[in-house]
């Protein structure tokens, strides 16, 4: 009798632990990382009546934000900023939106865009009589 | 006393049962990948172009009219325009979705597609009123 009393007590001991050893308590699952913008910074020439881009690779949807950060020799030269696609033959960028833009710290243009390559072209709008070299800012997702 | 001490170890290794156990998991389906497409060209007054491509397999169409610009100069307009979907028939193009739409990096339409001969069509809905470049991407299964 005292046997099976302990044998019960003991069942009733094994049952709570292997119900807590059970316990699958969901982990929790960590965010999907935000991802950090990329900053890109284009140098380069601009010769009149010519134009320069390059292309972004943008990774997820979200907004491109270019900024013509310098023009030299002349900081108040203005030139021509543009966002949009690359063209298929290589051969420059189909706009979808273009600015006047004066150098400065301030963006001149934003634009949000889906995942997919784009590109940032700088042309003169006619004003240029030499070369110029310029910087421009581009953070992108 | 071992006897217990067995029965213990016993409900242990039976409770947990969901624990290691092997389920076989099917292989998941190769993702068909998507073709990225630009299409660009001129488009005159009351006039349509569509470009014809072949999907591979079923899926979504996503097509984005990026730029809209001037035919002198290159300048972007905020000119919308007819975007669609279809199948080709006769010399045109029978859309089977379309929308409004202004240039911009978002795409504006999403259609899902069976395998097979599509077509995107860009047209002019009335509204231009002097030529135009346009530069359509569009991605397909």
């Amino acid at each position: 009798m005292r046997g099976a009393r302990k044998l019960i007590r003991l069942m009733a001991v094994a049952t709570v632990v292997v119900s807590s050893a059970c316990n699958d308590a969901a982990s929790p699952t960590a965010p999907s990382p935000a991802m950090s913008p990329v900053t890109v910074v284009y140098d380069s020439q601009l010769y009149p009546r010519g134009a320069a881009s390059r292309t972004l690779s943008v990774t997820q949807s979200g907004d491109v934000v270019v900024t013509l950060t310098s023009v030299r020799p002349d900081a108040s030269v203005a030139l021509g900023v543009g966002l949009g696609i690359p063209r298929a033959d290589g051969g420059g960028c189909h706009l979808s939106h273009s600015v006047i833009a004066a150098s400065g710290a301030s963006p001149q243009l934003s634009a949000t865009v889906d995942s997919g390559t784009y590109c940032v072209k700088v042309f003169d709008l006619g004003t240029l009589t030499d070369a110029v070299s310029f910087s421009i800012t581009i953070v992108h997702p | 006393m071992r006897a217990l001490s067995v029965i213990a170890a016993a409900l242990f290794a039976t409770a947990c049962g969901s624990d290691g156990v092997e389920t076989p998991t099917s292989s998941s389906p190769a993702q068909p990948t998507a073709t990225t497409i630009t299409f660009a060209g001129s488009l005159e007054v009351g006039a349509s172009r569509f470009y014809s491509f072949t999907a591979a397999t079923g899926g979504a169409v996503s097509v984005m009219l990026a730029s809209v610009a001037s035919q002198s100069g290159g300048v972007p307009l905020p000119t919308s325009l007819g975007v669609g979907v279809g199948v080709p028939s006769g010399t045109g193009c029978a859309l089977m979705q379309l929308v409004s739409a202004q240039p911009g990096l978002n795409a504006q339409l999403q259609h899902t597609i069976n395998q097979g001969v599509h077509c995107v069509s860009v047209f002019d809905e009335g509204t231009m009123t002097t030529p135009v470049y346009f530069a359509v991407r569009f991605s397909h299964p």
